[in-house]
């Protein structure tokens, strides 16, 4: 018998790269059945185990392509991209990267981008809860503080951008809506919030000043930093109307004064 | 987060129970009441929040749960992931689970895992390794756990323990008790060739703290046949027979009907548990 970790490090190859080396052939009783064929049975459980994990993640992205051709690229993903956590809700996070460098896929530009919305989906589905602020409570603050304010986003969030008609798409393969059975691609860029509010998901579409606006908010500037920032881009930004739909919205969930 | 609102432990009866599935939540909610205790995958509730926690939180107010752990790799020669461990202690003193259990296998090598349940070479090695690993955990969480007999394809060759008296010799050491999976027994019994009720027999009873009872699939090849641990069917009529068998050593113990791919509604579940209840009604009448 190999030492353990000689053993696991061989049976893993066997897994992954379908490389029976002599040592692990050694370790394993021969008579009935083949080794190779015992060996198979690991490797066909885990391609069944965490492929029905990617489609359970990726179900816009099964529909569109369809079982096969889905599972000839979960093989593919299984093998290329290991999962590296023993929680299965963290396999796949690659996925989008790796569609968009599969050759075969150049004809669907949107998929990658698809898959991007449905990892930020499964992300904000198992997010943390949090209540909201409202507007009041910034009466507390003396207003000399306002421009130092930074807020924090509700946890269950994603920003997420594409020039494709994400929610469009989603829906159609996901719900296979019959009413839209059509997606037109031109039909226009998305800057979305991916969010749980309660249990509901939504997609919030945002305005693109609104946008730039919560990106800077989410990695952490004050309110001036950033209306100085997104003044730059969108010289008509009105601060006060979209702070005001972030807290309707139930976006924030808290906020501090950063140090002048 | 919300505040914690479990206060006490709930401890798991000598009942029959049903492994919870998200697709289940609404019917297994509405009969909560019904059945005698409810066991779910703890990785499924490493999230924060959103539905599963609302369910889980909510099904635990009627009936007693129980973590049944799949990605821990016990067995593993990577060092334990602190930040999974970190995160089961965090759902144990959250939801003050009856029962906390894991497995006799490993998934993980070198960063990488597969998330099954790998065999496990049955040596000195390995029962060192395993007992220092479950030890760990114990210490870790404050609690004993049980460790699960799982199905195995293929034999190791050379010299190796019988796989009962390697979890008895666990179990002694560590402080541990067993989780018997009787299908797993079958499964393994069939694929090996040996005698099923030998094996059970040969299982220490008082390490035995729960039981589980699933369905399995057989496969044909033209060399012979396999049988896989498929969860995925009822419980087939030779393991029910087992199962019987098991009862008449261990006396009445927890038993969870296991049901994860392919799943029925929620009635075929309860008239599982309803058949293995029966069963144990028989076995508490017999012992008073």
């Amino acid at each position: 018998m190999l030492p353990l970790r000689e053993f696991q490090a061989e049976f893993r190859r066997a897994l992954f790269e379908d490389a029976v080396t002599d040592g692990l052939a050694a370790s394993i009783h021969a008579g009935g059945i083949a080794v190779e064929r015992r060996l198979k049975v690991y490797r066909n459980n885990m391609m069944a185990s965490l492929s029905s994990s990617l489609r359970a993640t990726y179900p816009a992205i099964h529909r569109l392509l369809g079982d096969d051709p889905f599972a000839a690229l979960a093989r593919r993903y299984v093998l290329e991209h290991p999962s590296t956590n023993g929680d299965l809700h963290r396999f796949g996070a690659e996925f989008a990267r790796f569609l968009s460098t599969r050759p075969e896929l150049a004809e669907l530009p949107y998929l990658p981008d698809t898959a991007r919305l449905e990892w930020a989906y499964h992300r904000v589905f198992h997010a943390a809860e949090k209540q909201p602020i409202t507007a009041r409570r910034l009466a507390e603050l003396d207003p000399a503080d306002f421009p130092r304010l930074c807020f924090e986003l509700h946890p269950a969030s994603r920003l997420l951008y594409s020039k494709y008609p994400l929610p469009s798409i989603w829906r159609l393969a996901v719900h296979g809506d019959r009413e839209s059975s059509e997606v037109r691609l031109d039909e226009g860029e998305a800057h979305l919030m991916v969010a749980r509010r309660g249990l509901e998901m939504e997609f919030q579409t945002l305005a693109d000043d609104e946008y730039a606006f919560l990106l800077q908010l989410d990695a952490g500037m004050s309110l001036e930093r950033c209306c100085e920032a997104v003044a730059r881009e969108f010289p008509a930004f009105d601060l006060q109307s979209r702070l005001n739909a972030q807290f309707e919205k139930r976006n924030l969930t808290g906020f501090s004064l950063r140090d002048a | 987060m919300p505040p914690p609102t479990f206060k006490a432990p709930q401890p798991i009866p000598a009942s029959a129970g049903i492994g919870l599935r998200g697709e289940h939540y609404e019917a297994a909610l509405a009969d909560a009441a019904r059945v005698g205790w409810m066991e779910v995958h703890t990785e499924n509730y490493f999230g924060r929040g959103g539905v599963p926690h609302r369910y889980l939180r909510d099904i635990r107010e009627h009936c007693p749960i129980s973590f049944h752990g799949v990605g821990l790799s016990l067995g593993s020669t990577d060092p334990l992931d602190r930040a999974h461990l970190q995160r089961i202690r965090e759902l144990v003193r959250e939801y003050r689970p009856g029962l906390v259990s894991e497995h006799l296998s490993w998934s993980s090598v070198g960063g990488v895992f597969t998330n099954d349940l790998l065999p496990l070479p049955l040596t000195g090695e390995s029962l060192d390794h395993f007992a220092r690993r479950v030890d760990q955990v114990q210490e870790y969480l404050k609690r004993s756990i049980l460790v699960e007999n799982p199905s195995t394809y293929l034999r190791f060759a050379g010299r190796s323990l019988r796989e009962s008296d390697f979890l008895n010799t666990l179990a002694e050491r560590t402080g541990c008790g067993l989780l018997l999976d009787v299908n797993n027994v079958y499964v393994c019994a069939s694929n090996h060739g040996f005698d099923a009720r030998r094996y059970l027999d040969s299982i220490e009873p008082a390490h035995v703290g729960e039981i589980h009872l699933a369905g399995h699939t057989r496969n044909e090849f033209e060399d012979g046949d396999i049988l896989i641990d498929t969860h995925n069917r009822e419980v087939c009529e030779p393991v029910w027979r087992l199962y019987e068998h098991a009862l008449s050593r261990t006396g009445a113990k927890p038993t969870l009907i296991e049901w994860d791919t392919d799943l029925p509604s929620f009635d075929v579940l309860l008239a599982q548990a309803a058949r293995a209840q029966t069963i144990l009604d028989r076995r508490h009448a017999a012992a008073a």
